[in-house]
C-alpha cells in the first residue's frame, strides 16, 4: 500500500505539472488569440468600410467584393451579411441576396431591417402577397432607435409600393396603410405629414390629403408647399372656398405663376357662378343661373351645325327661355336650366377653346355628375 | 482505454489501477492540449495567408502562382529533411500508431505537421486543416502518455483520444469526431474508449469555441421538405457524389504512385509543380486555392452559377489530387467537402432548371453534397450524416443527408472497393486493418457451425435407453435432459451406470455445462468451449428446448470453410 501510494503521489504531480503546462499554453494562446481577433477585426472593420464607400458610390460590384472580403473575417457577423445582400441586391443579382437574407431570417425572424430587405426584394420580384408580409414583419420587428421613425419610414415604403401597383386591391389596402400612418406621425413633422398628404393624393383620399396639408398649416400657416398642396388638393375636392382660401396667400407671393392664377380665378369664377351654394336668396339663384345658361348657350352656338346633339339642346333651351322671375319662383324651373346648362357644356367640349367662365361650368358640371 | 477494474496486487495490477484511475482525466488535459494546438495551427494558417496574399480574399495576381511554387519548394525541403513523417495521412498514421508502433508518435511530427501543413495551406495548396489537425492531437496525446509512462496498452488508445481531439477542434463538431475515430481509427466500441474519447473531443471543441466562437462552421439558409418527391432530387444528388467520389479516389490511386516512384531527387520539386499549377487553376478559379471554406459558405448561398459550381467541383478534384498526391503535407477533408459542396449546388441547380417544382435552396444541395462526398470518398458513412448535421447547426436536412449519403457510399463502395485511407496505407507499405472491410465481413455465428442433436448424442434421463446400447454409441460424452429440463453434459461410465438403475437415473442430475444460443458469434463459442468436448444450443425463449450441439471441431471445420465471409481480400495497391 505504501508503494501504490507513491505512485500516485507521483500521478498527482505529474498530472499537477500537466496542468501547469496547460496553462501556460493557454496564457501563450489567449495573448496570440487577441492579437489574432484584433488583425481580423481590422481587416474585416478596414473592407467594410469599403464595401460602404463603394455601395454609396454606386460601384455595387466592388462593394459586393468588399463585404465578402469583410464577411470572411467574421461570418457570424449580421451587419456584413445584410450589407452583403443589400450589395447583391444593388448589384441586380437578387437570388443571390436572397439565400443570405433567408439565412439571417432564420437567425433573426423579427429583426426589422432582414424583413425589410426580403420585402424589398419580393416587391421586385412582384410576389405582392409576401412583400405585404415582410413589410408587415418589418414594421412590427425588431428596430434600432429611434424605432418608431424606422417604422414611419417602412410603412411609407409599402404604401408607394402598393399605390404603384394601382390595382383596386392594393391602392385600398395603400389607404389603410396611410391611415395608420396619420394616426402615429406627430404633426409637428412637416416632412412626413407632406409627405403623408401627397401618398394621400395619390391614393386618392381627398379630404385626408388636406387635412395632413392643414396640419403642417397650423404649425406653419405661411409654408409655401404646404398652402400649394392645400390649394391644390381643396380644388380637386371641389371645395372651392377653401381653395381660394388657400390660393390667395400664394398668388400674393407669386402673381406671376399662371397655373395659381388660373386656379384662383377659376374658384373665384365657380363660387360666383354656383347657383346651388348655401344660403343664397332665391333672385340670387335665379340670377346665377341665367348667367350660366347664357354662357352655356354662348358656347353651344360656337359648335359647328351639323352636331345633332348640340342642335338638340339648343332647341330646348329655345323653348325653355328661362327668365330670373319664373326662375325666381319655380324651383323646378331653375333645376331644369341647370341641368340643359351642363348638357350644354358637356356636349359643347370640342366647340373651341373654353373660355374661364366655360371652365369654371365645366367644374360646376363635373361636381354635379361625380358627387363631392 | 482503461484496462478494467483489476485487483491491486501485482505491479502490473497496480499501474493499471493507477492508469484507470487517471485516464479519464487525462483524457479532458488532451483535449485542453489539442484544442489549444489546433486553435494556434488555424491562426498560423490565416496569419500565413494574410502574409503570403494580403487580407482579401482574391489573392493578388502577380502573386498567386509564384507564392505556392517558391513555397512549395521550402515545404518539400522541411519534409524530405527533417520531417519525413509529416507526408500521407494523418489518419493512417494516427492507426499506424495504434496498431503497428504502440501508439508512438515522435514529437518531430507534430512540430513539422503543424509548420509544413500551415506553410503549404496558407501557401494556397489545395489542402485542408482537419487532417493535419487530428494528426497533431494524436501526437500530443502520444507525447503526454509517454511522459505519464502509460502501459503499453493504454498509451495505445491514447493517440485516437488526441486524434478526437484534433478533428473535433478543427470542424468544430464533437459528434462527428467521436463518430470518425471510432468508425475509421478504432473500429471498435467500448465504454471506457467511448468516455474517454468523448471526453476529449468535447473538451478540445470547448477551447475552440472559448477562442474562435461557437458558431457552425456554415450557416446555410433554411431548409424544409416541401414534398417527400424532394427527397428524389436529393437521390440523384447521391448517385451523382458517388460518381464523383469514385472519379477522386481513383485520380489519387494512379497518381500518387506514379510520382512516388519518380527518382527521389525529383520529390524536391513535386509540391512546387503542384502549387505552380493550382496557382495557375487560381488565376481564373482562385476559389480551389487552399482550405476554401469561405467559397463553400457562398456556394450554400447561391451565388455561382450551376456551371460554374461544375467547373469549381472538377477543377478542385484536380488541384487536390495533385496537391495531395504531391506529398504535400495537408488533410482531405477539406477538400471533400468543397467538391461535395460545389457538387452539391451544381446539382442543385441543374435539378432547379429541369424541375422547376422542386423548391429546395441551393443551398441545401450544397450542405447534403458535402456529406455525400465525405460518404464517397473518406466512407465514413455515420460520421458523414452527423457532420453535416454539426456543421449546419441544421436538423431538418437530416432525410436527404442519409439518402444521399447511403446512395453516394454504396457507388463508391462498388465502383472503388478499397477505401481512400486503407488505399494510402497499402501504397505506404502499411498493413493496417481495414475497418470498412470488417464492419462488412460477416459473422460466422453458433447456428452456422452447430449440428442437428441426434439421440446418439443428446439422451433424456427419464427416457434412457437399456445399458448395451448405451455402451455401444461411439463418443465418451453426451448431452442429457435431466428431471428439471435443464440440458447438461454427462460422461458414459455415468450413464452407464444410470442405464442400469432406471430409478436412479429418474432423480439424477446432469452435469452443469456452458449453454450457447444460435445467434452468439462463434468467437463466443470458442471463449465457451473450454475444455467440454460438446455444448448445447439451446432456444433463447425456452432453455429447455435443445436446437442443436457444437463442438470443437465444428467451430474449426467452419472457419475453414469458404464462406461469403472471407472472400474478400484486399485491393491490390498497385
Amino acid at each position: 500500500m505504501v508503494r501504490l501510494s507513491k505512485v500516485i503521489h507521483r500521478d498527482h504531480l505529474l498530472l499537477a505539472g500537466l496542468v501547469g503546462v496547460i496553462v501556460a499554453f493557454f496564457s501563450l494562446t489567449t495573448f496570440a488569440a487577441r492579437a489574432y481577433r484584433g488583425k481580423q477585426q481590422q481587416f474585416g472593420a478596414r473592407w467594410y468600410e469599403r464595401g460602404r464607400a463603394a455601395l454609396r458610390q454606386n460601384r455595387a460590384s466592388d462593394a459586393v467584393a468588399d463585404f465578402r472580403n469583410a464577411l470572411a473575417y467574421s461570418r457570424d457577423d449580421d451587419d456584413y451579411r445584410l450589407k452583403l445582400a443589400e450589395a447583391l441586391m444593388a448589384d441586380h443579382r437578387p437570388q443571390e441576396a436572397r439565400s443570405y437574407l433567408l439565412s439571417l431570417w432564420e437567425k433573426e425572424p423579427g429583426d426589422g431591417r432582414i424583413n425589410l430587405e426580403l420585402a424589398r426584394l419580393a416587391a421586385m420580384w412582384g410576389d405582392t402577397p409576401q412583400a405585404v408580409r415582410y413589410y408587415h414583419a418589418s414594421i412590427y420587428g425588431i428596430w434600432d432607435e429611434p424605432t418608431a421613425e424606422h417604422r414611419w419610414q417602412i410603412r411609407f415604403e409599402l404604401s408607394e409600393y402598393l399605390l404603384q401597383r394601382n390595382t383596386p386591391q392594393d391602392v385600398k389596402a395603400a389607404q389603410a396603410e396611410l391611415v395608420a400612418l396619420a394616426g402615429v406621425l406627430p404633426p409637428q413633422d412637416a416632412d412626413r405629414q407632406m409627405h403623408l398628404g401627397t401618398l394621400f393624393v395619390k391614393a386618392g383620399l381627398y379630404p385626408r390629403a388636406l387635412t395632413a396639408f392643414q396640419t403642417v398649416l397650423a404649425d406653419k400657416p405661411n409654408f409655401m408647399p404646404s398652402l400649394e398642396a392645400a390649394s391644390e388638393v381643396a380644388f380637386r375636392s371641389a371645395d372651392y372656398t377653401t381653395a381660394r382660401n388657400y390660393l390667395l396667400p400664394i398668388v400674393a407671393q407669386k402673381p406671376k405663376d399662371e397655373h395659381f392664377l388660373e386656379l384662383l380665378n377659376l374658384s373665384e369664377l365657380v363660387i360666383r357662378l354656383d347657383p346651388s351654394q348655401r344660403g343664397l336668396p332665391a333672385q340670387e339663384q335665379a340670377r346665377r343661373a341665367l348667367q350660366d345658361f347664357e354662357i352655356a348657350l354662348g358656347r353651344a352656338q360656337k359648335c359647328t351645325p351639323t352636331d345633332s346633339e348640340v342642335a338638340t339642346l339648343l332647341d330646348q333651351a329655345r323653348t325653355l327661355r328661362p327668365t330670373r322671375k319664373n326662375l325666381a319662383s319655380d324651383p323646378g324651373a331653375l333645376g331644369k336650366t341647370m341641368d340643359l346648362v351642363f348638357k350644354l357644356e358637356s356636349a359643347s367640349t370640342s366647340c373651341g377653346p373654353p373660355s374661364l367662365e366655360d371652365k369654371a361650368l365645366g367644374l360646376l358640371t363635373q361636381e354635379q355628375e361625380v358627387p363631392r | 482505454m482503461p484496462a478494467g477494474a483489476a485487483v491491486a496486487g501485482s505491479p502490473r495490477e497496480r499501474r493499471l489501477l493507477r492508469e484507470d484511475r487517471i485516464f479519464l482525466l487525462l483524457s479532458i488535459l488532451i483535449g485542453v492540449f489539442a484544442g489549444l494546438a489546433v486553435v494556434c495551427f488555424r491562426m498560423t494558417i490565416d496569419a500565413t495567408r494574410w502574409i503570403f496574399f494580403g487580407s482579401g480574399l482574391l489573392p493578388p495576381r502577380d502573386r498567386v502562382v509564384l507564392v505556392p511554387g517558391v513555397v512549395g519548394l521550402v515545404v518539400a525541403f522541411l519534409v524530405i529533411r527533417f520531417f519525413p513523417r509529416v507526408r500521407g495521412s494523418g489518419v493512417n498514421q494516427t492507426k499506424s500508431a495504434l496498431y503497428i508502433y504502440d501508439g508512438y508518435i515522435p514529437g518531430s511530427t507534430i512540430v513539422g505537421k503543424f509548420i509544413t501543413a500551415a506553410l503549404a495551406i496558407g501557401s494556397g495548396q489545395s489542402l485542408g486543416p482537419e487532417d493535419p489537425s487530428l494528426q497533431i492531437g494524436a501526437g500530443l496525446a502520444s507525447l503526454i502518455g509517454r511522459r505519464l509512462k502509460l502501459s503499453r496498452q493504454n498509451l495505445r488508445m491514447i493517440a485516437p483520444v488526441g486524434a478526437a481531439a484534433g478533428l473535433g477542434a478543427a470542424f468544430n463538431t464533437p459528434i462527428a469526431a467521436v463518430l470518425f475515430v471510432i468508425e475509421e481509427v478504432i473500429g471498435r466500441w467500448s465504454a471506457g474508449v467511448l468516455g474517454a474519447v468523448v471526453l476529449a473531443a468535447v473538451s478540445s471543441v470547448v477551447i475552440v469555441r472559448w477562442f474562435l466562437g461557437a458558431e457552425p462552421l456554415f450557416r446555410a439558409p433554411g431548409y424544409r421538405l416541401e414534398s417527400p418527391g424532394e427527397l428524389a432530387a436529393y437521390a440523384i444528388l447521391g448517385v451523382v457524389g458517388g460518381l464523383a467520389a469514385m472519379v477522386f479516389v481513383k485520380s489519387i490511386k494512379w497518381l500518387r504512385p506514379a510520382l512516388k516512384a519518380l527518382p527521389r531527387w525529383t520529390q524536391y520539386f513535386l509540391p512546387a509543380i503542384a502549387g505552380v499549377l493550382i496557382g495557375t487553376i487560381g488565376l481564373r478559379f482562385p476559389q480551389v486555392m487552399g482550405a476554401g471554406y469561405d467559397y463553400m459558405d457562398q456556394a450554400m448561398h447561391d451565388q455561382y452559377t450551376w456551371e460554374v459550381l461544375g467547373i469549381l467541383a472538377g477543377l478542385k478534384i484536380l488541384a487536390t489530387v495533385l496537391s495531395f498526391s504531391s506529398g504535400t503535407p495537408g488533410g482531405l477533408f477539406a477538400p471533400t467537402l468543397f467538391i461535395g459542396a460545389m457538387v452539391g449546388g451544381a446539382v442543385g441547380g441543374v435539378e432547379r432548371l429541369l424541375f422547376p417544382h422542386f423548391t429546395g435552396p441551393l443551398g441545401a444541395y450544397a450542405l447534403v453534397g458535402m456529406g455525400a462526398l465525405f460518404a464517397g470518398i473518406l466512407r465514413a458513412p455515420m460520421t458523414s450524416v452527423f457532420l453535416v448535421l454539426e456543421i449546419s447547426g441544421n436538423y431538418a436536412i437530416i432525410l436527404p443527408v442519409i439518402i444521399s449519403n447511403a446512395l453516394a457510399y454504396l457507388i463508391s463502395r462498388s465502383l472503388q472497393p478499397a477505401p481512400i485511407f486503407d488505399l494510402l496505407s497499402r501504397q505506404d507499405g502499411l498493413d493496417l486493418p481495414s475497418l470498412e472491410e470488417d464492419r462488412e465481413r460477416a459473422v460466422l455465428r453458433v447456428e452456422d457451425a452447430m449440428r442437428v442433436p441426434t439421440q446418439q448424442i443428446a439422451l433424456r434421463l427419464q427416457a434412457l435407453p437399456p445399458p448395451e446400447v448405451v455402451e455401444s454409441l461411439p463418443d465418451e460424452f453426451f448431452l442429457v435432459q435431466d428431471v428439471s429440463g435443464y440440458w447438461g453434459g454427462m460422461s458414459k461410465t455415468r450413464l452407464l451406470e444410470l442405464a442400469s438403475n432406471h430409478d436412479s437415473a429418474a432423480g439424477a442430475h446432469a452435469e452443469v455445462v456452458p449453454h450457447l444460443h444460435p445467434d452468439h458469434p462463434l468467437d463466443v463459442a470458442m471463449r465457451r468451449m473450454g475444455d467440454w468436448p460438446l455444448l448445447p444450443v439451446v432456444h433463447r425463449a425456452d432453455g429447455n428446448k435443445l436446437v442443436g450441439v457444437v463442438s470443437l471441431a465444428d467451430i474449426l471445420e467452419t472457419y475453414r470453410q469458404p464462406g461469403p465471409a472471407l472472400h474478400e481480400l484486399p485491393e491490390p495497391a498497385d
